[in-house]
């Protein structure tokens, strides 16, 4: 009877903690967009109106909800790769790269006329995708979990490297690249290579969906199989994981680079479903913004699928919102970077209210102490 | 479960005030779309370039026709769909995307938009769309321009041409500017080089003292901000001059002492044009010297053999007797 009635208490807590982090995060949000109203209103445009295009844009018919599910796809399967990383205590921030190498990795089959069935060219593509993905996010892996080399810097310049790798191979590489064209871009994709398309007349492809499957799919990895708990141990304590007999270097270097896999899908299904070509630095940014949707998911996984949608929302509604009037196109950054920062700051906020609470109820002895002389 | 609860609540939130949104602007009133014309840009249209040059002419034929105009700039790879399609839905009759990046999406929602004209700007593909046109600046025509230009300056008999990165167009641009060397005298000695960077002003610095080492007095260069660094290495020589292409050398690098002239590509009157409606005959247009593409600019006086070569130069290309490609 005890137990039970522990075990009541131990659930509702987690449920206030819950509504505490995404009220805290709506809260965020909420002051974000106020704060960003201001500056549109100093912009010379009356901010309703502004965000009433948003919301249309984002929102108001089925195309717009096509839009942002369009545009949330590669948000979608970058945050989850960068949020497990979160979860396991490294910075995974090479999904920019991860995404060009799975775009090549698509293109060099995807651009070939095999005669094959469309399912399985689709399929032989993302192949390939996680295999060249992978093996370029597994040379960060190696060097942080074996060398020590920070991940933050490494995958950021692997980035480059993927950038610069991604021009060649559109310009240069005879098996990929169109000979003669206006912009360095591949050939294009074979239709069996290209991801359908959902609703006729929109650009819905399966990827948005693929990405929040794998959301929940690895929700359930982190909270109900040994790996995850492997992975969340080494994220909140990499000492006492190592104590408990966790290979802390395999699994940072598993974490790494299934976030690199994962980022290679992310590529593959925006260039199979969406551009039918790869183009020269077609991802412009995306794979950073992915980081930004993890954080601002805290790693969750369920988080993301949120926080990506939020994010999709936000710059569909977002260029909807500059067409129509006329608001400058980089006010749209400025609302996403507001949002963060208001949220990010009730985190802090939030923490240190912690600590102080930690500290004082740290040693009661000490209390006790103090009130003694304080008689005296 | 109860996360699930909770994002379906913020959902629920989220749609009702998307709900309000439309409701408050349901009757928006319609405007007459008729000749109307939107643009969508890589860049910003105050970036001094490509970009706001293209705008202004637009935005100066829709003032002067009384049309509407309307433009998105800064659109990313992975919007540029979803933006022209907006475009396209709201009744623009023309739809130019401006930059060669932006010819797949342009044909994918060429294909949707029938009725629509679409405009690949800086660009020849077309799709075998007939809603599609495409349209550029003759970069031979400028090519050919800057050769002459060259060839009358030079005094070693030396002249090279530097570039970031050959792509098709820029080919052109070199037999071009081949021919109008040759133009002036078949004996002039020819180079071209890249740069691998189109940016990189130290870099084109470089290689532009390795030309002049070399004994070319002579440059002409087609870069974007790196021409700066093609200006400053004919700065610090003696007797080198630089033929600028694509902007105003001399005002643009203030290099007045070392430029010969510029072959200015008149982005403005290609937006102009491409507003007008006049080039959606589902063709690939070259706006060459013939329609003011291109805007010579010199910044010395030629003597007066000089000016008569360059005449007949210009008069025998607006007249289609110079052969080269457009």
């Amino acid at each position: 009877m005890e137990l039970l009635k522990k075990n009541k208490r131990f659930e509702f807590a987690i449920f206030e903690n819950l509504s505490l982090t995404t009220g805290r995060t709506l809260f965020g949000i909420f002051l974000g967009l106020l704060a960003s109203g201001l500056l549109i209103a100093l912009s010379g445009v009356n901010p309703f109106v502004a965000y009433g295009a948003l919301f249309r844009g984002a929102f108001g018919s089925m195309q717009a909800v096509s839009n942002v599910l369009v545009r949330a796809s590669p948000l979608l399967l970058g945050g989850i790769g960068v949020a497990i990383g979160i979860k396991a205590g490294v910075w995974n921030t090479g999904i920019e790269g991860y995404m060009y190498l799975g775009a090549i990795g698509a293109a060099v089959i995807g651009v070939l006329d095999l005669g094959l069935h469309p399912g399985l060219h689709i399929l032989l593509c993302i192949v390939c995708a996680i295999v060249l993905s992978g093996c370029w996010g597994a040379i960060p892996g190696f060097l942080k979990a074996y060398k020590g080399v920070n991940e933050v810097t490494a995958t950021i310049m692997l980035n480059y490297i993927a950038i610069y790798l991604t021009n060649w191979v559109v310009s240069n590489f005879p098996l990929v690249a169109e000979v003669g064209a206006f912009y360095p871009m591949s050939k294009q994709f074979q239709a069996t290579a290209r991801l359908p398309i959902l609703i006729p007349g929109s650009s819905l492809h399966p990827g948005p969906f693929i990405g929040i499957i794998l959301c929940l799919i690895l929700h359930f990895v982190l909270n109900f199989t040994p790996f995850g708990y492997r992975t969340k141990m080494l994220g909140s304590n990499p000492f006492a994981a190592r104590y408990a007999g966790v290979d802390s270097r395999k699994q940072i270097l598993m974490i790494i680079t299934i976030g690199a896999v994962i980022g290679g899908i992310s590529g593959a299904i925006e260039v199979m479903g969406l551009k039918r070509r790869v183009f020269m630095e077609f991802v412009t940014g995306v794979g950073y913004e992915s980081v930004a949707v993890a954080l601002l998911a805290g790693g969750n996984p369920l988080g993301v699928i949120l926080s990506a949608l939020f994010f999709a929302a936000l710059k569909a509604g977002g260029a909807t919102m500059s067409i129509e009037t006329g608001v400058a196109s980089s006010m749209n950054s400025i609302i996403i970077g507001m949002c963060m920062l208001f949220v990010i700051g009730f985190g802090v906020i939030d923490n240190r209210k912690l600590k102080k609470i930690v500290s004082t109820d740290k040693d009661p002895e000490n209390d006790i102490a103090a009130e003694k002389e304080g008689e005296k | 479960m109860k996360k699930i609860v909770v994002i379906a609540l913020v959902f629920i939130m989220v749609v009702s005030l998307a709900a309000c949104g439309t409701g408050n602007k349901g009757d928006k009133t319609k405007e007459d779309m008729t000749g109307s014309v939107a643009m969508v840009l890589s860049g910003l249209i105050t970036d001094k370039a490509f970009n706001q040059f293209t705008y202004e002419g637009m935005m100066r034929a829709a003032e002067e026709l009384g049309i509407k105009a309307a433009y998105k700039e800064s659109v990313t790879q992975d919007e540029q769909i979803e933006v022209i399609r907006q475009f396209a839905q709201q009744g623009y009759s023309i739809v130019i995307g401006q930059g060669g990046q932006f010819g797949e999406a342009l044909s994918i929602v060429a294909a949707e938009f029938p009725k629509t004209k679409f405009i690949f700007s800086v660009g020849t593909d077309t799709y075998g769309l007939e809603n599609m046109s495409a349209a550029t600046v003759s970069y031979s025509h400028a090519g050919f321009i800057g050769g002459v230009l060259a060839g009358l300056t030079t005094k070693t008999n030396k002249v090279a041409m530097i570039v970031g990165e050959f792509y098709d167009n820029h080919r052109m641009m070199e037999a071009g500017f081949y021919a109008g060397v040759a133009y002036v005298n078949p004996d002039i000695e020819t180079t071209s080089i890249t740069t691998g960077d189109w940016a990189d002003t130290v870099k084109a610095r470089e290689a532009s003292l390795a030309l002049i080492a070399q004994g070319y007095d002579v440059l002409f260069p087609c870069l974007d901000a790196a021409g700066a660094g093609v200006a400053a290495a004919a700065q610090d020589s003696e007797n080198v001059w630089v033929v600028g292409s694509v902007a105003d050398y001399a005002a643009e690098y203030s290099a007045e002492n070392v430029t010969v002239g510029s072959v200015v590509f008149a982005w403005e009157a290609l937006g102009y044009l491409e507003a007008t409606g006049k080039l959606t005959d589902g063709k690939s247009h070259i706006i060459g010297m013939a329609d003011n593409g291109i805007a010579p600019v010199i910044n010395t006086t030629l003597d007066s053999d000089a000016k008569a070569v360059y005449d007949a130069a210009i008069a025998d290309l607006i007249a289609g007797k110079i052969d080269i490609v457009d």
